[in-house]
């Protein structure tokens, strides 16, 4: 049983139906949080099935994807959803504009360091999230018990490396950042603020802990992606798995009408996370 | 009968959406878990603003 391979295809598997979900709201209620929910899970579901097909074979496209997708775009885009329900429109149309053009501007990166992947690198019996990026090792640091290292020049200097397939220096992995702060700042903070809100109000126990799972969820992912730029690169897919789980069940719960909503017995604060 | 039911039934679900203050989920469990991913937040972006200035080597 390949791990590496069942972990991102179930994830995948809950990304869909998510999208399906969430898309589905969109057509009925043309709210451009769900638009841009919809895309940024759909994005978090391309590169759990990039990660599953890397499991099985090497394709420079599907590695795009994975990067650009998987670990670089999804989380700013689902973020940016929340941002419309937590500011004003304008504002938030500024913001798409910027997110738009970072976008492309990462993608445009991404192609350029698809031509320069050391593709030589690539097995499937380590999953991507261990192998994709170039390691410096430190001065006085080694490197992990059977791991060929190479010593290449960087910047003028000597370095010992561990090598991956991006370069060590790749402009793209720069990028990546910028998106996860905007993505963990409005997804993270918007869940977390609005739970606060249903809580203190002391109304709609359900949003409550709906918001508890979505921002857990969004944790659960960011703190496996920051262990995975730390080398720690194990722990990705079961956090991703996980993190698929988590935030559709507090999708599923937060989409739930309580009775009183639906009679207009409790007054629903303004701020949520997932609006019906 | 079907007023008296209907009342009954607002009742209900009045008391479904409030938070009740003898929850130990609600009063205890519910704010930890919202300071504590409110402190991983924080560490996630330090973390990241670190990579993006160069302290953090990666």
């Amino acid at each position: 049983m390949n791990l590496n391979l069942i972990l991102p295809f179930l994830s995948t598997l809950i990304m869909v139906i998510f999208v399906v979900f969430v898309f589905q709201r969109y057509t009925v209620r043309r709210a451009p949080h769900f638009l841009f929910w919809g895309i940024g899970l759909a994005m978090f579901g391309a590169g759990s099935f990039a990660e599953a097909y890397l499991a099985l074979a090497w394709n420079k496209w599907v590695f795009f994807a994975w990067y650009l997708f998987g670990a670089a775009l999804n989380a700013a885009w689902i973020g940016h959803g929340t941002a419309y329900l937590m500011f004003r429109r304008k504002w938030v149309h500024a913001i798409t504009a910027v997110l738009i053009a970072g976008s492309l501007f990462a993608g445009y990166l991404m192609v350029q360091a698809v031509g320069n992947l050391n593709e030589s690198v690539f097995t499937t019996e380590k999953p991507i999230s261990e192998q994709y990026g170039t390691k410096r090792l430190e001065p006085g640091e080694t490197a992990p018990e059977g791991v060929t290292t190479i010593i290449q020049e960087y910047r003028g200097e000597m370095v010992e490396t561990i090598p991956g397939l991006l370069p060590l220096g790749t402009p793209v992995r720069l990028t990546t950042p910028f998106f996860n702060i905007y993505g963990l700042v409005a997804l993270v903070g918007g869940a977390l603020w609005s739970a606060y809100l249903f809580w203190r109000k002391r109304v709609l126990p359900n949003r409550v802990v709906a918001n508890v799972l979505i921002a857990a969820g969004a944790l659960l992912i960011g703190t496996a992606s920051t262990l995975t730029r730390l080398g720690y690169g194990q722990y990705l897919y079961i956090g991703e798995l996980l993190s698929a789980i988590l935030m559709f069940s507090g999708f599923l719960m937060a989409a739930r009408p309580q009775p009183a909503e639906q009679q207009g017995g409790v007054p629903t604060p303004s701020l949520s996370s997932v609006k019906n | 009968m079907a007023a008296r039911d209907q009342t009954k039934r607002r009742i209900v679900s009045k008391t479904e959406s409030r938070i009740s203050r003898d929850s130990v989920f609600f009063e205890k469990v519910v704010p930890a878990l919202l300071v504590g991913m409110a402190v991983l937040t924080g560490l996630l972006i330090l973390f990241a603003v670190g990579v993006l200035v160069g302290i953090v080597n990666f």
